[in-house]
């Protein structure tokens, strides 16, 4: 292996970074032996989606978040909807939550596979893009966009459509999904069964690096169910809070590199997604999956971040082991929704996107508009324990190893949080001085 | 042979409407073959239904050099290839149907077809509707 001198000055940028979603780049620069600069700057144009929130209806608002973003509408709208609901006092009922699980599942299903096949594994078998792997591997890319196919059919049986949806409201569903919809997916999913168990043990088979990082994990955790859209908040440091308790131990400021947000917690950064879900609930899996999981020769909790896709992987394994348990029990309800009055106040809500839990807080007046809107992406939350991983990661790897080796494990450990960069700009806070 | 695929690729915005406008036409439409018609917004969930489909036909906004209206038949062979960037964002049309050719998608299964609306944030007219809605009913008698 080519052995540089450690202490020569190191000057890496890739001004677009690929295979994630959204613009960004990196800048890393060493001098003297020491990392002088590692960051990952996100120049994506904030959004501003929360100032267009205000004014607007309660019942607008799921179609205008859901445009924050093309893979993960489902998380700003259902976040969304249950942060009014708390408002309104409208309780799930048991038929509502069991459908809101599987359209999250058929997001999470589309946007895994995608990362996994197109962003990631390239990366373990070191090819340049997800094309050049198709033409040495094209059954297992052919495998992962299917399953990407069926997460996309998933979101259709109840949104309408897998970019956008327009099946959710407040109180529930637009539409219930007539019997022989179901029984459709039904029988696409157990046809799916052994594709989605190939699919997961490739995808643990994959080349990983080890990159064991001291970090903290954060996720929903459910009573009884993998923590999706219920639940508590908590931590591998004894977070345990109600959603409406994270403005009080999570905060966010400004950096000068990034028009997103960073995101403490008490100060110090922290860690979501796939890993972090897996490292917090792996005992709430359905014992199937648990099994799957352990004939892989995977342990949870996880220190070595690039376990990331192992549990993204197990992921989908869950996404469809779990929508069968749901819809082979399927019934039409009376009506697909609940019935509530609109009034003022403030309400809470956490869910978890693909990439990790999102927060929602709305203030709605009387007249059921939107007063405020705050919605804080899991990228912009992950930011910060992102830029660290990278240092300790380059500090692990040593700067003696060449350039392009440095830059290839630096855009390694970006992929491996599948970055959202769009949805993390969120909001940019604007002082105008007025002379 | 199974249904045809006739996807409209498109957005809520502007001209880029135009291939789920056409989908629309075509749900009220009597055609004469069977089809699944879909409306696309990433062109990254345009590879996995091209993988399903035994023949496809893909409706896009084009921004040409005009007139507005002019429609254009293309051909998998006819896609300028252009480099492969893998954010969800930069997958375009021509990446997601070079990778469903990588993953087996016969080149000759493909018809693209596209008018060009010159303009991004042109109106899209009735006529640019029909003209593309009576195509693909053709179309679908003749592959």
């Amino acid at each position: 292996m080519t052995t540089l001198d450690p202490r020569r000055d190191i000057d890496i940028q890739v001004p677009l970074l690929t295979r994630v979603e959204g613009e960004g780049s990196l800048e890393f620069t060493a001098r003297d032996g020491k990392v002088e600069t590692l960051q990952l700057r996100i120049f994506e144009p904030p959004r501003l989606f929360e100032k267009f929130l205000e004014g607007q209806d309660y019942t607008e608002v799921p179609h205008i978040a859901a445009r924050v973003c093309g893979v993960c509408p489902i998380a700003y709208q259902m976040t969304s909807i249950r942060a009014m609901e708390k408002i309104f006092g409208v309780p799930e009922n048991p038929w509502v939550h069991g459908m809101r699980r599987v359209i999250y599942y058929g997001e999470w299903l589309q946007s895994h596979a995608l990362h996994i096949n197109l962003f990631a594994a390239p990366d373990f078998l070191g090819f340049a893009d997800a094309l050049q792997m198709a033409t040495r591997f094209p059954d297992d890319v052919k495998r992962g966009m299917q399953l990407q196919g069926l997460g996309n059919d998933m979101l259709r049986l109840l949104g309408g459509r897998s970019v956008h949806p327009i099946g959710l409201r407040v109180g529930g569903f637009h539409r219930a999904p007539p019997k022989h919809e179901v029984a459709d997916l039904v029988d696409k999913l157990l046809a799916a069964r052994d594709m989605v168990r190939g699919f997961a043990a490739w995808a643990v088979s994959l080349p990983r690096p080890v990159d064991e990082q001291d970090f903290v994990s954060v996720a929903i955790r459910h009573p009884r169910e993998y923590g999706l859209n219920e639940g508590q908040l908590v931590s591998n440091r004894g977070l345990d809070i109600d959603f409406s308790d994270y403005p009080t131990h999570f905060k966010e400021h400004q950096v000068a590199h990034s028009t997103a947000h960073y995101s403490m917690m008490g100060g110090q950064s922290y860690f979501l997604g796939p890993l972090a879900r897996m490292n917090l609930n792996f005992d709430r899996l359905p014992l199937e999956v648990q099994d799957f999981s352990r004939d892989l020769g995977l342990r949870f909790p996880s220190r070595n971040m690039f376990m990331n896709v192992a549990a993204r992987a197990l992921e989908c394994y869950l996404a469809i082991v779990d929508t069968l348990s749901i819809l082979q029990r399927y019934k039409l309800p009376t009506r697909p929704w609940q019935d509530f009055t609109p009034r003022a106040g403030i309400g809470h809500h956490c869910t978890e996107a693909p990439r990790g839990m999102i927060y929602h807080r709305f203030e709605l007046g009387s007249d059921g508009r939107v007063k405020t809107a705050t919605m804080i992406p899991p990228t912009s939350q992950n930011q910060a324990r992102l830029e660290q991983n990278l240092h300790t990661a380059v500090e692990h790897f040593g700067l003696e190893h060449p350039d392009d080796a440095l830059r290839d494990l630096c855009e390694k450990v970006i992929r491996n949080y599948d970055p959202c960069l769009s949805c993390s700009t969120h909001f940019l806070k604007l002082t105008v001085t007025r002379a | 042979m199974g249904e045809i695929l006739v996807a409209g690729i498109g957005s809520p915005h502007g001209a880029d409407r135009l291939g789920w406008v056409v989908i629309d036409a075509l749900q009220h439409a009597s055609l004469p073959a069977p089809v699944k018609l879909v409306a696309c917004s990433l062109p990254s969930e345009l590879t996995p239904l091209l993988l399903d489909a035994p023949r496809a036909i893909v409706i896009d906004a084009l921004l040409g050099d005009g007139p507005a209206g002019t429609i254009h038949v293309l051909r998998a062979t006819d896609l300028t290839r252009a480099a492969l960037r893998l954010s969800s964002h930069g997958l375009g049309l021509v990446e997601a149907v070079q990778l469903a050719s990588a993953l087996g998608m016969p080149a000759e299964c493909l018809w693209v077809l596209v008018l060009d609306v010159v303009h991004p944030e042109a109106e899209i007219e009735d006529a640019w509707i029909e003209g593309l809605a009576q195509r693909v009913r053709t179309m679908l008698t003749e592959i």
